[in-house]
C-alpha cells in the first residue's frame, strides 16, 4: 500500500514569549507573534490592522495557556 | 493511504519544566466561508471538540443556536456548551463534525473524537514528539 506522509508546521512561540503572553491569545503571521489579546476577537482585528492584505486563513490564532499547572489532564 | 503528520509544541508547566504537547492546526469554516487556523491539543480523551464561546462569534455562529449539551471533565465541574455542526479542514481533508462552544472563558482548544477519531487514526508518537493523522484507503 502506498503511503503519503505531509508534514505540516505548526508555529512554535518561544518560551519567553509564551510568559509574556500568558493566559492571552496571540495571532501569528509568517510563523511570528505579531498581535496579542484577550481573546481570539480581538487578537485577529489587531493583526488584521496591521496586515489588512492577508486572509484571515494566514492569520493563526493560538491561545497561550496560564503555567498554572505541571500535568494536564484535558 | 494518506498521513498528516503535526509537531508537539513545548509549553513551560509551573514549576518550570518543559512538556511537549500534541497539538494539530486545524481550520474552521465560519457562516462568511472563510477558513480561520487555530492549534488544537489532540484530546483522545475529549469525546467531542471543543471550543470557547468567543470563537463561536469569530465565526459568525449564533452560539445559542446550537444544542445545549454539558461537558465535564476530571477537575471542574459542568461546563455549559452549545454543539454546532462546522466545516474543518485537517491536512487536506475536509468534513463536517460537532463542535462544542463553551460558554467558560478559559477552557483550551480540544481536537476531540466525534467526528475526527472514526476518519482518521490518530497516533501519537512521543518518541518523534509528532502526531499522525492516518487516512485508511476507502474501500
Amino acid at each position: 500500500m502506498e503511503r503519503e506522509e505531509i508534514f505540516f508546521d505548526i508555529p512554535q512561540i518561544p518560551l519567553e514569549e509564551q510568559e509574556k503572553y500568558a493566559g492571552m491569545d496571540v495571532a501569528i503571521v509568517d510563523g511570528k507573534v505579531v498581535a496579542v489579546g484577550r481573546n481570539s476577537i480581538e487578537a485577529l482585528r489587531k493583526a488584521r490592522e496591521i496586515f489588512p492584505e492577508r486572509d484571515v486563513e494566514e492569520i493563526i490564532i493560538h491561545y497561550i495557556p496560564k503555567p498554572d499547572a505541571d500535568f494536564l489532564v484535558l | 493511504m494518506k498521513v498528516f503528520t503535526f509537531p508537539y509544541l513545548p509549553q513551560r508547566t509551573r514549576s518550570g519544566l518543559i512538556y511537549f504537547r500534541p497539538f494539530a492546526l486545524v481550520y474552521l469554516q465560519g457562516v462568511d466561508r472563510r477558513w480561520h487556523p487555530f492549534p488544537f491539543y489532540v484530546d483522545a480523551g475529549a469525546d467531542v471538540t471543543l471550543l470557547r464561546e468567543v470563537d463561536c462569534q469569530l465565526l459568525g455562529y449564533e452560539l445559542k443556536a446550537g444544542k445545549l449539551q454539558w461537558m465535564g471533565g476530571v477537575c471542574a465541574g459542568l461546563i455549559c456548551t452549545f454543539v454546532h455542526q462546522v466545516t474543518l479542514r485537517l491536512g487536506t481533508e475536509v468534513f463536517t463534525c460537532p463542535v462544542a462552544f463553551a460558554e467558560k472563558a478559559d477552557v483550551p482548544r480540544l481536537l476531540g473524537r466525534a467526528g475526527v477519531f472514526n476518519r482518521f487514526q490518530v497516533c501519537y508518537d512521543d518518541a518523534q514528539r509528532v502526531t499522525r493523522f492516518i487516512l485508511p484507503e476507502g474501500p
